[in-house]
């Protein structure tokens, strides 16, 4: 179904459920790349075609906003990352709801994920982060 | 200082020893395991999620296995990540609380 790059913060454990769910998962420590800054870890997602999964908004969200605008302005859309999904864990919340949601809501979306950054929370269910200009 | 004591003292030092400062990120809340790389703030996040652990410095031993066991690093890691919390709390809930209230609305 979708190829997912689990950022180093997202427990490994969410790699089975996801991938009964007939998903494509690895995670960024099992590719080798321990340590990569943020910034690396998208643009290895965006090379490898993979959809980052992290639980740190606060960093993701500033660098999709820099990847759109950016290459919005420089007129180099052609580079495109695939997408980053946000999810919540809060309380409360197992592996296993966050990824039974990742997959509903892979699967309720728009395909593909190119250059876009999607949240995920118990209580809220999906949502576009947008993009402040 | 008790022998006791100067035992403790050494312990959470050495458990200190394993968790670094992220050079790209300034401030105690991103500090990581060393070579490990996995974030502090992410296995206290785990173990106040999953564990429901209102304070994670209370981890019991059951609860060190699974944070150990999540983020494939030794209990020994996770232990360290707690020492690091219980010196860096306020840095640390910090930022799981910024992160976490981010979901909550736009």
């Amino acid at each position: 179904m979708a190829a997912l790059l689990l950022d180093e913060n997202v427990s490994e454990r969410l790699i089975d459920p996801l991938t009964v769910l007939d998903h494509d998962v690895v995670s960024v420590n099992a590719l080798g790349h321990k340590g990569r800054v943020d910034a690396i870890i998208l643009l290895i997602g965006a090379d490898l075609r993979r959809i980052v999964v992290t639980h740190n908004r606060s960093h993701f969200q500033v660098l999709h906003e820099a990847w759109i605008l950016w290459t919005l302005t420089w007129n180099t859309q052609q580079f495109r990352h695939a997408g980053i999904i946000v999810a919540r864990s809060g309380p409360g919340t197992t592996i296993s709801d966050i990824a039974t949601g990742i997959d509903a809501g892979i699967r309720q979306e728009t395909w593909p994920f190119d250059n876009r950054c999607l949240g995920w929370g118990y209580a809220r269910g999906w949502f576009e982060v947008s993009i402040r200009t | 200082m008790s022998q006791a004591q100067a035992i403790d003292t050494e312990t959470v030092d050495e458990l200190l020893a394993m968790v670094k400062r992220d050079p790209h990120r300034p401030g105690p809340a991103f500090a990581r395991l060393v070579e490990l790389e996995r974030p502090v703030w992410a296995i206290i996040m785990h173990l106040q999620s999953f564990r429901g652990l209102e304070d994670a410095a209370r981890a019991s031993e059951a609860d060190i296995a699974d944070a150990a066991n999540a983020y494939v690093v030794p209990r020994q890691a996770v232990r360290a990540a707690i020492a690091y919390y219980v010196k860096h709390r306020r840095s640390v809930d910090a930022f799981l609380l910024l992160n976490s209230e981010s979901f909550d609305e736009d």
